[in-house]
């Protein structure tokens, strides 16, 4: 769901604009009677974190490996480079 | 710059390798370490040199560069904060308090300190060197934690 709110409204309902946000509401906000920016949920926001998390947490084939050295010798190694 | 999240960490480069290396003695807790974030809603705050080197130790491995070129797709551009002058200008601070740690490390850690995220890495050396100054620790015991 989206709602519009001023900047004088956000200002003054910044309580009931969190639990919005909280239930998933995203705010265009006003200024001078032009759309200036969104606040949008967090979870909307960071969904391409969350599928990159999904991706190594079940790895693809394609994205296992082998190797004689353990990861934390791997990294070392492209550290010291 | 602040990040106001409470449910953030910071990932070092070998556990997502980990996650990745057949036969590695970490990749199952690795994989429950993941699953762990995915289920608790808990995200990764990536600096952008991170994201380069997980790709480039992949590639190195073998892994096809056409699969490297999808996984650029999927980053976590959310998560991922670009090595500019903003943020210089946020760590360069704290940047000392790190003292001889190697470039990578240093970032992941003054990354990890000025956003009060948790430090989690499969590297006992980068634990022992951050964590008196950073909530630092392994994946396993970041799953015993929760």
């Amino acid at each position: 769901m989206e709602k519009t709110i001023s900047i004088k409204e956000l200002r003054t309902n910044m309580p009931a604009i969190r639990t919005g946000l909280e239930k998933g509401i995203t705010y265009t906000i006003i200024y001078r009677s032009r759309p200036i920016g969104k606040l949008t949920p967090l979870e909307e926001n960071w969904k391409d974190n969350k599928d990159f998390i999904k991706l190594f947490a079940n790895p693809p084939k394609e994205l296992l490996i082998k190797s004689k050295k353990s990861a934390v010798e791997l990294v070392r190694e492209e550290r010291a480079e | 710059m602040k990040f106001n999240i409470s449910n953030l960490v910071v990932v070092d480069s070998s556990v997502f390798i980990s996650a990745c290396v057949k036969a590695e003695k970490n990749q199952q807790i690795s994989w429950e370490f993941f699953r762990n974030l995915e289920e608790n809603d808990i995200y990764i705050l990536m600096p952008i040199n991170i994201f380069f080197e997980i790709l480039n130790t992949l590639f190195k491995l073998g892994v096809d560069n056409r699969d490297v070129k999808k996984l650029i797709g999927k980053g976590p551009i959310s998560g991922m904060l670009p090595l500019n002058e903003d943020f210089l200008e946020h760590i360069w601070v704290h940047y000392q308090k790190f003292g001889k740690l190697k470039t990578a490390d240093k970032i992941l850690a003054v990354t990890s300190y000025y956003t009060e995220s948790q430090l989690i890495t499969w590297d006992q050396q980068l634990l022992n060197q951050t964590r008196d100054l950073c909530d630092s620790m392994s994946p396993r015991e970041f799953i015993k934690k929760k």
